[in-house]
């Protein structure tokens, strides 16, 4: 059974391209929040309530196997900042605390433009290596 | 990668070393030089040409195949990269150079990206489409344009406004 997250609830898009933050200005890059080509979702994780080392063993666990790429960083969202731009948080917890952002517009460039207006409001953490 | 990127880049530039190769790679790469050479007439700032070339093949070192992204994306359309080469090629000198990415459409990505309430996005497709989308401030602009003989108003005035000398 699908289920609506909380809007109090955040979660967590695990970035693996260099090019999808900018460190040094702490920045998520829209293109990291884009839905994917083939479902037009964004695949993220529900992280309230984890400490910082359960986070990051989510996408150990759950998407490195699938990418074949250590994770560089996560963009941490707002529920609440997800569903002001008319976009949903569906859990399906598959794998545990799965989630998608689904209602992007099917329109290409509005969804370009939710994107960009979701990055903004996006903080960005980078993963120590070591 | 760093290999792959240099191989794209050579191609590009007219050395082709790889006419008997038969990885997927290479379809892609050559398929990606005869798209390019088709359009070298149109490249007028020469002397940016090669950077522009490199950045943009860079770009789509990690894109040559399906799935690159983990999450299905499709692979880089050689057809989506001569039409950026010739996009490119048509920018006024005074616009900066964009960050050059490949999307999960397979489409080449220009963003002018200078704040995350200062950005212009534009997708240049396969099939000659521009998508772009902009935020300044609170401002939103966003549509699609056909592009075939010169670049639309509105996507150059999403791209000039977040560039405008008062922003800088």
């Amino acid at each position: 059974m699908h289920q609506a997250t909380d809007e109090t609830d955040g979660v967590s898009r695990f970035i693996f391209d260099r090019k999808h933050f900018a460190p040094e200005n702490h920045r998520v890059k829209p293109r990291a929040l884009e839905p994917g080509h083939a479902d037009n979702m964004t695949s993220v994780y529900r992280t309230g309530g984890l400490q910082e080392g359960d986070i990051w063993q989510l996408s150990i666990a759950y998407v490195e196997p699938d990418r074949g790429k250590p994770t560089l960083a996560r963009a941490d969202l707002r529920v609440s900042a997800i569903t002001r731009l008319n976009l949903r948080v569906i859990a399906d917890n598959t794998p545990p605390r799965h989630a998608n952002i689904a209602d992007w517009p099917t329109d290409r460039s509005e969804a370009m433009l939710r994107a960009i207006q979701l990055a903004a409001t996006a903080i960005l953490v980078v993963r120590l290596s070591g | 990668m760093t290999l792959i990127a240099d191989r794209l880049t050579r191609t590009a530039v007219g050395f082709n070393p790889l006419d008997r190769a038969v990885s997927p790679d290479a379809r892609v790469l050559r398929r990606v030089s005869q798209a390019a050479a088709g359009d070298n007439n149109s490249i007028t700032i020469a002397h940016q040409r090669d950077e522009v070339v490199r950045a943009l093949l860079l770009a789509l070192g990690e894109a040559v195949e399906e799935n690159w992204d983990g999450y299905g994306a499709a692979a880089v359309n050689p057809r989506a990269v001569s039409l950026a080469l010739r996009f490119l090629s048509m920018l006024p000198p005074e616009i900066s150079m964009p960050e050059i990415a490949v999307d999960s459409y397979g489409d080449i990505a220009l963003d002018w990206d200078y704040a995350p309430r200062r950005i212009t996005s534009v997708r240049i497709s396969a099939d000659g489409t521009l998508y772009y989308a902009s935020l300044l401030g609170h401002s939103t602009m966003h549509g699609s344009e056909v592009f075939s003989e010169m670049i639309p108003r509105s996507v150059m005035g999403a791209i000039k406004r977040v560039v405008a000398p008062s922003y800088r």
